[in-house]
Parts: structure tokens; sequence; C-alpha cells
């Protein structure tokens, strides 16, 4: 506990900071920004050292909250050109903050606070983008405090009053306190009902398929930076919720039919997400269906992971793909707030060859889209990878029909994932023989550009530390480091001039 | 110093030639040319001081790919710059794509594959997006899930069961040959797991729609990739699994039926095509069908028909691929490529008349080209056991006959597509007013290339041990008569008088 003490000073110093730079452009923006990352690696670093926490709380948060960092100081950028309110950029940074916050969260209390506090800022945000958008849904926000918020604050509700008799029984409130790394299931469930009520908070957060609808609305609605946030980290919260929950409450006697309802749940949130977002002209409406296409594939690996609950490799699975998430979601989101600057439209129907204009930003768009299709170099090549190995083993060995209905729904994830990857490939492709004529063009702020490339490159990092804080063969980690260049070179490549023009007319 | 390290090091050095290369066309056309080269050669030279063996099957592969991407990354250069003006991006995807095919054939162990191929299907598609862009959008999404996602699934099953015998991350690491030694057996569900996808890759029935979408879409040098190298990776896969598994004899059997019906459908279908690269593109699905069957075959024959296998595919990797720049040499000279609308480019372009018939002569497998000693071996010793067993009580073996009666048909129909083939060349009578269009030299020289390797390559069969050499013989002894029937053509062509309104000018 002494390290929380500690800790604390710095994570209120790195949120003053934060807090700080939003809004402020040019160097007394960029400043407190850094130190404010600094600060929060070094709280993170710290509780993780004493064990307060354990490796999953330290990879998101630090993860999450490097990306907070840069999201913010494009907020900053993004609301001079779009006219949004003054007021954007400091409430993105806060919203970041308690979501890195929930992930670094070390027991149960400062979770629930957090992120209850990030529910409330995520509704004004939606709120706001329903006021300025012009394309978004009237009802985003209705939706997200409807569905989202509620459901989760009857979850967390629910484990306080489960945990009740447990107090009760103990004379102290040791249930609420004691931190997450080590914990004891102590609370527990008896009906079907008091549970469904526990899943219900953590599966509309990560939007799987009965409890996704309000999902695309929201997020597209939000400005670009706050669907940013909103997708790449708080859906991937959802499983980070299970995986807590897990450790408080007994679910060894439910863990079976929950991993079959998690398995039939990812599976046709993949079939209907997936279908859904190929069927969008509108881009951010097309990334919000890939967020829940992306969190069924995660429900899938849950499931497994619930019924082998001592398999590490599992986890690393599970983490590796919400870090998939995080880094590429947020990357893409962003990138799609430029082509709404530069182009005036987020229909990406006609529009090719972006990559041609937003050259800077398009480097780290291509990495997101690299990610999301899974070339080696990135965390998705590793989260397929390891995943397919686990699926496969599963059937391989027996596995019986939940493994190949597993294996299947990864099978379509990634066929569904790589053609949404190529969809957004091929807007930034150029044609060397291109037939319609340019659209408008309008270029955006350089620092806004830089901004998705720093994100693009921060979202190949994770995977190294990972594997080298979990001490995987050295081997690995030496691969992982050394194919690192080829996501950032085939981009480069793409990101290079084409010279355009019109094959030679028949003879 | 340590295997991995070394075919690193060698890897690295042969992209990074090559990338430099392709990327200083413009500039530096001799310095990229010789570059190239180099980066192309570094994988085959560096066996010489490799401190590891690689396959047998290997061998053939890596050459097979060398003379290919010489072939490619030539007339690529002049191509581009013809049309476009400039050459440097589509060299260095279209490089890109040759020297990861390079990597993944010499590959040791699986996480040097799976890097090589994973990298492979991002430029493929990069390829297939190449000239029209978005406007191919719909063609990428075709290869993606027919033709990458199957065969994910099929490495990813092949490191499972590699995975089995040596644990999760040492199966990366462990090299090819020493897992050959002790071939590990497995059940029927994860070889037919495994046999999927790689069927997939080589385009055979139940899979096979993606190629004839994709081939004629991609960009000429992109098809010719896909359909000399690409799909023979699949073959690759299925030789590295009967080399490393043993798997029940079910699937063999699974093989053969699915090789047969791909190859009479193939060439049915190549032989009703009015478009040139999507007769090719049918053609090929004929042709990997032949492979298959052999492949399926394996053991059953007095001829080794892995080798045999090894040895077709390197005939279709050469022939296809001249066929492919062909139909790009053809579509830059006419701007088309469909049959009807062609027949006269021998008049406006002589040049790409000699390869394109060497390519469709090696097609159909008339002499002296590599294609007839294939085809002749192939049905040679697929008719010997139908036959060896005629006079014995309990007759010929039935499922023989069966397939050496498949294969004469499939071999009667891709006559049929070749002459097609040609006439697109020479079947219309002259015609006057036609503008004499700009050919490279470097496109005439990679053509001119290929088609020598084709001609010259029969005496590849005596690698063959127990069959018999006449069919090399033949085809070196048709050599004579092709020559001088090619020279006494050019030389009976009448000189081209333009005529207005009756009167000779």
């Amino acid at each position: 506990m002494d390290a929380l003490y500690a800790a604390a000073p710095a994570l209120a110093l790195s949120v003053l900071a934060l807090a700080l730079s939003a809004g402020r452009r040019g160097p007394a923006g960029l400043l407190p920004a850094l130190s404010s990352a600094c600060l929060f690696a070094f709280a993170a670093l710290l509780l993780y050292s004493y064990s307060v926490v354990d490796w999953v709380s330290l990879v998101l948060s630090v993860t999450s909250f490097a990306l907070v960092v840069v999201v913010t100081l494009y907020t900053t950028y993004y609301v001079e050109a779009e006219r949004l309110p003054r007021s954007l950029p400091l409430l993105v940074s806060l919203f970041g903050f308690s979501i890195s916050l929930t992930y670094l969260a070390v027991n149960l209390i400062l979770f629930v606070i957090a992120w209850s506090f990030m529910e409330i800022i995520g509704f004004v945000l939606v709120r706001i983008g329903e006021e300025y958008s012009t394309e978004g849904s009237l009802r985003a926000a209705r939706g997200y405090l409807l569905t989202s918020t509620t459901a989760f604050e009857i979850t967390a509700f629910t484990l306080i009053v489960l945990s009740v008799p447990s107090i009760v029984s103990s004379y102290s409130p040791n249930v609420l306190y004691q931190p997450f790394a080590g914990a004891t299931p102590v609370v527990e469930v008896s009906s079907p009902v008091l549970l469904a009520l526990l899943l219900a908070g953590f599966v509309a957060k990560a939007a799987l398929f009965p409890l996704h609808f309000w999902l695309p609305g929201a997020h597209s609605t939000a400005p670009s930076p706050a669907s940013a946030l909103l997708s790449g980290l708080t859906t991937p919260l959802g499983f980070y919720g299970l995986l807590r929950l897990t450790e408080i409450v007994d679910l060894t006697a439910w863990s079976q039919s929950l991993a079959y309802l998690l398995l039939a749940m990812g599976l046709s949130s993949i079939a209907y997400a997936g279908l859904e977002a190929l069927g969008q002209r509108d881009g951010k409406l097309m990334l919000a269906y890939t967020t829940v296409l992306t969190n069924g594939f995660t429900a899938l690996l849950f499931a497994l992971y619930l019924t082998s609950p001592t398999s590490t490799l599992l986890l690393v699975a599970v983490v590796l793909v919400m870090l998939m998430q995080m880094g590429y979601k947020t990357v893409l989101f962003c990138g799609m707030g430029l082509i709404e600057l530069a182009y005036g439209t987020r229909y990406i129907q006609g529009l090719a060859g972006v990559s041609q204009q937003l050259r800077t930003s398009s480097l780290g768009v291509l990495i997101a889209v690299y990610t999301l299709i899974g070339v080696p170099g990135t965390v998705g090549f590793l989260a397929k990878l390891l995943s397919m190995y686990l699926l496969l083993t599963g059937v391989v060995g027996g596995g019986g029909p939940p493994a190949v209905a597993a294996l299947a729904g990864a099978v379509l994830y990634i066929a569904l994932s790589a053609v949404v990857g190529v969809r957004v490939l091929s807007v930034y492709t150029a044609s060397m023989r291109s037939r319609r004529p340019p659209l408008e063009f309008k270029q955006p702020n350089t620092p806004l550009e830089a901004a998705v490339l720093v994100m693009g490159l921060l979202s190949l990092a994770p995977s190294a530390l990972l594997l080298q804080g979990l001490g995987g063969p050295g081997w690995l980690v030496a691969l992982v480091v050394s194919t690192l260049p080829i996501p950032l070179l085939v981009s480069l490549l793409q990101t290079a001039r084409v010279v355009t023009g019109v094959a030679r007319a028949p003879v | 110093m340590p295997e991995p390290l070394f075919k690193a090091l060698v890897d690295a050095l042969s992209m990074g030639l090559v990338l430099a290369g392709a990327l200083s066309v413009d500039s530096h056309p001799r310095l990229s040319r010789a570059l190239r080269l180099a980066g192309f050669a570094v994988p085959l030279v560096s066996l010489v001081y490799a401190p590891y063996g690689l396959l047998w099957f290997q061998y053939f592969f890596l050459v097979l790919s060398f003379l290919v991407s010489i072939g490619v990354s030539l007339h690529n250069e002049d191509y581009y710059r013809i049309v476009y003006g400039s050459a440097s991006y589509p060299q260095a995807v279209i490089d890109l794509s040759l020297v990861l095919l390079e990597v993944a054939f010499s590959s040791v162990n699986l996480i040097e594959l799976f890097v090589a191929w994973f990298t492979l299907d991002l430029v493929l598609l990069l390829v297939i997006l190449l000239e029209r862009g978005m406007e191919n959008y719909r063609v990428a999404v075709t290869y993606i899930v027919l033709s990458m996602l199957p065969c994910d699934l099929s490495l990813f099953t092949f490191w499972v069961l590699v995975s089995g015998r040596t644990g999760v991350y040492e199966a990366f690491t462990a090299s090819f040959s020493e897992l050959a030694a002790t071939p590990a057996s497995v059940g029927l569900l994860p070889a037919l797991l495994l046999v999927v996808g790689f069927t997939a890759k080589l385009a055979q029935f139940p899979i096979h729609m993606w190629l004839p979408i994709v081939h004629p879409e991609a960009p000429s040098h992109g098809s010719a990739i896909l359909s000399g190298l690409v799909v023979k990776l699949g073959a690759f896969m299925l030789l590295m699994t009967q080399t490393l598994f043993q798997y029940p004899a079910v699937v063999n059997a699974v093989l053969v039926a699915q090789g047969l019906v791909s190859s009479l459908y193939g060439f049915l279908a190549a032989s009703a095509q009015d478009d040139l690269k999507r007769l090719l593109a049918y053609s090929t699905i004929g042709h990997t069908g032949v492979i298959t069957v052999l492949l399926g075959l394996r053991g059953l024959l007095p001829v080794d028909t892995a080798l045999l296998a090894v040895l077709y595919v390197f005939y279709h990797g050469l022939t296809k691929t001249l066929g492919f720049l062909n139909a790009g040499l053809l579509e830059q000279v006419a701007g088309s490529h469909n049959l009807y609308d062609l027949g006269y480019v021998d008049r406006v372009a002589p040049e790409a008349t000699t390869p394109a018939v060497v390519a469709a002569m090696s097609l159909a497998g008339a002499p002296p080209t590599l294609g007839f000693t294939m085809k002749a071996l192939t049905i040679y010793a697929v008719l010997t056991v139908a036959l060896s067993r005629a006079a014995s009580p309990e007759g010929p073996a039935w499922w023989a006959l069966v397939v050496a009666a498949a294969l004469v048909v499939s071999s009667v129909l891709s006559v049929i597509y070749s002459v097609k083939l040609v006439a697109s060349y020479t079947s219309t009578p002259a015609r006057a007013g036609l503008k004499k269009p700009e050919v490279g030299r470097l496109e005439v020289a990679s053509e001119r290339f290929l088609s020598g390797l084709i001609i010259a390559s029969p005496a590849l069969a005596l690698l063959l041990p127990s069959a018999p050499a006449v069919f090399v013989l033949v085809s070196y002894a048709a050599l004579a008569p092709f020559v001088i029937g090619l020279h006494l053509r050019r030389a009976a062509l009448p000189e081209e008088k333009p005529w207005a309104t009756g009167v000779e000018l």
C-alpha cells in the first residue's frame, strides 16, 4: 500500500500536467504533455514493481496513456480546424486520463470510481459530437447514456451489493480495498440473474452482439479524437473488467456456461458487425462496426481463457488483441478525422489516392491498416499468430464442436478484418491509372498529421515490450524487433510519389 | 555463425539490394539493373557458403524463382517506363514480391517462411491495387478471402503440428531438414486442414475461382508473378507437408480427384475464353491440376512423381510467366487483351511473336519446348502403370487408366487454346495504316531469355532416373525444323504496301 501513497501524487501531477497541455499550441502544450506521460509511466512502474498491480494493468495503462497524450495534442489542433468548442481538448484529456486510470486501478473502489467518471465525460463528448456533427445520429448520446453507462452502473452496484455479505462476515470492507494483483475470489454468485447483472456492464461496454446497438451511433457521432478514445481505449475496458470480475467473483461454477455465452456472442458479433462494416460508405461508421468485429474476436479468446484460466499464453493473446485494438483504432479514427478536414466529407466511397496528399499522416494510418490486416512486425500479426495457434491446438487436440466454432469465428474474423483493411488501404493507395476527377482538397495543419504519424509509430511498440516483460525466448523479441521495419518500409513506399497517367490508347 | 542468423543476413542483403535497385530505376537504370540482378542472385550464391542445406525440392523452386525474377523485373522496367514514363514505384512493389518469394522458397525454418509469406501477402495486395487502385478493391477482397485465408489456416495448422513435436516456440526455429529426418504421422482432420489451404493456393477445384478473377484484373507483371510463382507456393507447401508428415492415404486420393477435375475443367474453360489473360488464368488451373495429380500419385508410379511434379512446376512457372509477360506487351502494343480484337499484332510488333509462339507451343506440349517433354513424361508414367498389369489376371489398373485418359483429354484441350493464343498474333491478314508502337529493348530481351530457357531445358528430364531419354532427344531434334520454320516464315512475309481506292501507291 505504501507504493500507492507514492504513486498517488505522481498521478495527480500527471493529470494536472495533461490538463495544462490541453488546448495549448506548440512547446507550451508539448512539454506538459510529455512530462505528464513520464509521471504516469513512473507511477505505473512503481505500482508494478511493488506488485500492487499486475503486468496486464501495466501494459494496458501505459500503452493507453501514451496514446491519450498524443490524442490530446491532436485535439488541440483539431478543435481549431473544425471550430469545435474550446473545452474539447480538456474534456478529451480528462476522459483519456480516466480510462488509463481505470486500467491502472489497484482495487475495486478505484476501478468503479474511475470508470464512472469516464462514463460521464464520455457522455458529454458524444453530446458535443451530436450538436456539432452534420452526419451523425441524433440519438447517439441517449443511446450511450442508457446502454453503456446505465449497464455499467448496474453492474458496479450489483458487485458492491454482492460483496456486502463478505464485508459483514469479516467485519471489514476488505473486499473493496484488496488489490487486484493476487486477489482471492470472495464474492459468490447464486443465481443466473445476478450473473447477468454482473456481466451486463462489461458486455455492453465491449458492445458484443445483443448489446452492440448503441456503439456505431455513439462512436461515429463523437468528434474524431473522442471517437478514437471511445473506440480504441474504452471498448477493451469491457474485457479488462471481465478479467477483474473473474478475480473477485468466484465463477468456477459458471465458467463453462459463461464461455459458451461469450462464444455465441463473439461469433454473432463477428458475423453481424463484419458484414455491416463492409456495407458502410461512412468511414467512421465503418470503423465503429470494425470495433464490434474486433471485440467479437476478443470474446472468442476470452471464452477460451475462461475454460482454462491458468494458461498464460491465452491471457497474453487476449491482451495482445486488446493492444491491437487500442493501436489501430485510435490511429484510424484520427486519420478519418483528417480526411474529414481535408476533403470536407467522411464518405470514403469516392475517395482514392489519399496517401499522395496527406503524406505524413498516411504513414501512420498505413501502419495501423497493416496492424489490422496482420502484417509481420505489427501487434496484429502477433495477436493473430498466437490466437490461431491456440485455437488450432484446441481443434487438433480434440476440443470438439466449441473449439471448431471458435476456430471458424477466428477465420471469419481474419477474413473480414483483412477485407476492411483493404477497404481502407484502397482509399489510401494511389492508382497509376486514375479516372476520377480529384476532390477539392484543403491541407490540414502539419502538427495534426504529425500526431497521427506518432500514434501509428506508437502502435508498433507494445508487442516488443510485452514479450520482453513476459520473458519469452530472446529470439522471439529479436524477431519482433527485426520485423518492425517491414510495416514502416512498406508504408514509406506507399506514400512515395507515384506517377499517374493514362495508359496509351489502342492502336 | 549460427544458421538462422546467416540466413537472416542473406535475406536482408538480398532485399536491400533489390529495393535499392528498384527505387533508383528511373535515375540510374544501369546501376539499378546490376543491383537488382545481384539481389536476386544473393540467395542462390549464398548456398555455396551456407552452413545449412535445403530440402531437395527447394533448390528447384529457388532456381525457378531466380530465373522468373530476372525475366519479370527487366520486363517490368521497360513496360512502366514506356506506358507511364516512370517505373520506380511499380518496380519496387513487383521486385519486392519477387525477392520475398525467393526468401519463402529458400526458407530454412518456419519463422522465416511465416514472415516471408505474410509480408508477401501484403505486397501482393499492393500489386493488385497497383494500376487501378480503388477499382481493384473487389479483386483484392477475392484474393484475400479465397486464396490468402485458406492458406493462412493451413500454415497455422502446419505450425501447430510441428509444435506438437518440438514445443510452441521451438517449432519456429527447428530447421526443416531436421524435421524431415523423422516424418511425424498426423490424423485425417489435421491432414485435410493442411491440404485445403495449399490446394486453394494451387487453385484446385472447390476453391479455384479466385484465380480467373484475380489474374485478368491484376497488372500483367503481377499476374506473371501470381501464376508463375505464387500459385507454386501451394505445390511447395504440399511437398513440404509430404516430406515432414505422414498422413492417411485417403488424402492423396483426394488430391488426385481434385487435380483431375481441375485439370479437365481448367483446360476446357481456357479454350472457351475470348480474353487472353483469362485464358491464361484458366490454363493455370489446368496445369496446376496436373501438378496436384502428380503429387497425389506419390509412390504409386515407377517414376519418382514428386520430382516429376517439381519439374512440371519448373516448366509451368517459366511458361506461364512468359505468357503473362507477353500479354502485358500485347496490352502495351495493342491496348487490349481481347483475342477477337487482335490478330494483327505480328504486323506491328513482330518482336513479340516468337516468344508468344514458344509460350503457346510449350503450353500445348509441342516439341522442341520443355512442355512436350513434361507432358510426354507425365502421360508415359501413368500409362506404364495402367498397362503393366494388363496381361495379369486382375486386369489393368483402372484408376491409372482413368487418370491417363483424363490427362490425354486435357492435353488435347490445351492444344485448342494454344492455337487461339497464336491466332491473336497472326490470324488477321495485313491491315494498312497501322502505326508501329514502341516496344522496349528490355521487354524483348526478357521474353527471349525466358523462351530460350524453355527451349534449352528439356534436358532436365534426364534427372528422372527411370524415365526414357527419348522424349528429350525428340525435343532437341525438333529444334532444327522449328528454327527453320520461324526463319522461313519471317522471310516469306510480304512487304506491307499501303493502298487506297484500288490504286497501289
